[in-house]
């Protein structure tokens, strides 16, 4: 069923095009059919309540009669949708880059844990820079010693959280990014 | 007190919801705009928003509690007029039997106290 709600005003016809923009969004799951029903009604209710509104101007009229039917939250702006694509994808990257890495440092716990005068984290001669091995050579110097079972179990349960965390926020079905990528 | 009766009270109107609009469907059809006033007369929905009625009479129509259809209006837009079925009927009987089975048990609470 088409339905329109005639306005003279240009604020009038401002306040009824958001209204209706921000409904459709707020039906956007219905199917087509349903979404036009919901959207009739809506156009129904309005014009019974303004024709009772003892108000003179008419975007006042309107005013009035939104706020009683209750203004549905605006759509997201439209430049979200790309940006909030980029940002699932690369969250997508990022987790599995990140798991990877997380699942190396959990190996390597348990590995100290069966092997503590091989894996471990070490200094070498000449080399100021820290390297993770799982077979030490000579003259390297180990660092944490019998810190570095507790020590990677933080890191990893740090990094894991961080990943819910992320996951949460760009990949949950009910995340802000899911949402933004909706139609 | 305040907040805790707030919130039970949110709690109770939405239990009320579907059983304030059959009873107003039982006593006539009507059509969306006439259910927001009736319900608007009851306790606690003074301040409805008027469109949150809409989705719950979509869901009772696919209930099937209620019938609707669109009748055209010489003097502004068509109106949907709902009207109660057997079923919904029915169901509104059965709501009532609960309520007054609520009621009754509420009422004892203190005679059985005092007894």
């Amino acid at each position: 069923m088409r339905m329109t709600l005639e306005l003279t005003t240009r604020e009038a016809r401002r306040l009824w095009a958001d209204f209706l923009r921000r409904l459709d969004w707020a039906n956007r799951d219905l199917a087509g059919p349903e979404r036009a029903e919901a959207r009739a009604e809506a156009i129904a209710h309005i014009a019974e309540d303004m024709a009772v509104l003892e108000l003179p101007d008419e975007a006042d009229r309107l005013r009035e009669a939104l706020t009683r039917f209750g203004i549905p939250a605006a759509p997201p702006p439209a430049w979200r949708k790309p940006l909030a694509i980029v940002l699932h994808y690369l969250a997508i990257m990022v987790m599995g880059a990140s798991g990877l890495v997380i699942l190396i440092l959990l190996h390597m716990t348990l590995m100290e844990a069966l092997n503590p005068a091989a894996v471990g984290l070490y200094i070498y001669p000449g080399d100021n820079v820290l390297t993770l091995s799982y077979e030490a050579q000579d003259g390297a110097r180990e660092l944490l010693g019998g810190w570095f079972i507790p020590t990677f179990l933080m890191i990893s349960a740090l990094g894991s959280a961080a990943l819910y965390g992320l996951w949460h926020v760009a990949l949950s079905p009910t995340g802000p990014v899911s949402r933004w990528m909706r139609p | 007190m305040d907040e805790i009766l707030d919130r039970w009270s949110s709690q109770a109107r939405k239990g009320y919801f579907e059983m304030l609009l059959l009873a107003r469907l039982k006593a006539g059809r009507a059509y969306g705009y006439q259910i927001v006033a009736a319900l608007k007369q009851a306790p606690g929905f003074e301040n409805l928003a008027e469109g949150t009625v809409y989705p719950v009479l979509t869901r009772m129509k696919k209930d099937g509690l209620v019938t609707a259809e669109w009748v055209a209006d010489d003097t502004g837009p068509p109106r949907k007029y709902y009207t109660v079925t057997e079923l919904g009927d029915r169901t509104l009987d059965a709501m009532h039997g609960i309520w007054r089975r609520m009621d009754e048990v509420l009422l004892a609470q203190p005679a059985k106290e005092a007894s």
